[in-house]
């Protein structure tokens, strides 16, 4: 067994080495390299949601977008309500993972970013995990995912995130039987930036050539959520009430909780 | 003139969809041409997701016993950004509760407001369709005012 003294020397020696040999490090000046060099990065820390007038949706943000025919056919047949969803494969869909296409969430859940030396991980409440890496590191390039691959780098204060090889059976809209795909070929490029204290600003183009006639840019801005506190945010839960487990159609299942207390003696209102 | 057309309609229908993208479900099932009120005693607020549920024991407009109404209302994230906890209604307490009713009459409904005994205002989902609008303006002002998040 190896002396307590030198368990301890011997990481010690291996994290002088690597400041030593670490280019980025040795520099002392690339963004987000170090965690020195993180305290010089504007700050993201906290949460964030979408801003928003109330009876807006995110439906907002995406005006103007020019979606090829047969898409816009699908998209104009399924109707401002669509009720494909009605059978099993509706709650089978609202229990995938979340698919990133270009919008990081903020509405129903916060998002928040974490920043380590090299790499930037931006997340929502529903479970999105992105792994931004701005040290250069390239991962498998052939491996779809359901976040994509994405590389970034600081432009001053700007952060600016390129992603692809997103899983092309992430679906435009809602999750909804029915619903088209966005399909292969996607590439997300995105420009995050503090706008004031509480304002973050992110400008995101969407290329997506087997669901949009041309590129798609647009600008969302989030507002930080002081004092949040994080909420799991989920659709696929079990005892929906909204929707029926067996056969997935939809619902207002009024089945009194279990602990319910009495009603109010008699006499009182 | 069809050119224009077309790009008119596919932008609404586009609009449409992504719309609904909050909801995990139709609205469909809620009568969203008319709000009722009623006043009763809260059984439970069920702080969950993807819905947060409000049962409150209504008395019977006729004879005695009471009916049990729920209301569905938004998620838990949101439904915490316009000021509300898992205690915010505790059983019990008195309140009257606004609400867009069931299309097939049962007891429930989507919720829009509710006040307590001593006055306090609750709103809910502000996002979901026509509670916005059947709060009204000046008193979602004064709710953000307040420091809710819309």
């Amino acid at each position: 067994m190896m002396p307590r003294s030198l368990r301890l020397r011997v990481p010690l020696a291996v994290i002088g080495t690597l400041v030593m040999t670490s280019p980025v490090i040795s520099a002392g000046g690339s963004a987000g390299a170090s965690y020195r060099a993180l305290e010089k990065l504007p700050d993201f820390s906290g949460w964030w949601y979408l801003q928003l007038a109330p009876d807006e949706t995110p439906a907002r943000y995406y005006a103007g977008a020019s979606f090829r025919a047969e898409i816009a056919a699908k998209l104009a047949a399924a109707g401002p309500d669509p009720r494909q969803g009605d059978g099993p494969a509706l709650k089978a869909l609202q229990c995938r993972p979340p698919m990133f296409i270009g919008l990081n969430g903020g509405f129903a859940e916060d998002i928040e970013f974490l920043f380590t030396p090299g790499r930037v991980t931006l997340l929502n409440e529903s479970g999105l995990v992105r792994r931004i890496y701005t040290d250069g590191t390239l991962p498998d390039e052939a491996e779809r995912t359901n976040a994509g691959i994405s590389t970034g780098h600081w432009e001053g204060r700007t952060l600016v995130v390129e992603t692809h090889a997103l899983n092309p059976t992430a679906r435009i809209g809602p999750n909804w039987p029915g619903m088209p795909t966005i399909g292969h070929h996607v590439r997300v490029f995105e420009r995050m930036s503090l706008k004031d204290a509480d304002t973050l600003e992110i400008v995101m183009r969407l290329d997506a050539p087997e669901a949009l006639t041309e590129p798609f840019t647009t600008t969302f801005v989030y507002q930080r959520d002081h004092g949040h506190r994080f909420h799991e945010q989920s659709d696929c839960v079990d005892e929906d009430r909204a929707i029926d487990p067996g056969s997935g159609s939809q619902r207002f299942d009024l089945s009194p909780p279990a602990d319910l207390p009495p009603p109010p003696s008699s006499g009182a209102s | 003139m069809k050119c224009f057309t077309f790009v008119l309609s596919v932008s609404a229908a586009v609009l449409g969809v992504v719309a609904s993208a909050e909801a995990h479900h139709s609205y469909a099932m809620f009568d969203h041409s008319r709000t009722e009120t009623v006043e009763g005693t809260v059984a439970k607020l069920e702080w969950i997701n993807p819905h947060v549920y409000v049962w409150v024991y209504v008395k019977k407009k006729e004879g005695t016993g009471y009916d049990l109404f729920g209301f569905e209302n938004g998620p838990v994230s949101m439904m915490a950004r316009v000021g509300w906890t898992k205690d915010s209604l505790k059983p019990g307490e008195k309140v009257s509760v606004q609400f867009f009713p069931l299309q097939d009459g049962r007891t429930g409904g989507y919720f829009i407001k509710a006040i307590r005994a001593d006055g306090e205002l609750l709103i809910g989902d502000t996002h979901a369709p026509g509670v916005a609008a059947a709060i009204g303006k000046e008193t979602l002002e004064k709710t953000q005012a307040a420091g809710a998040k819309q």
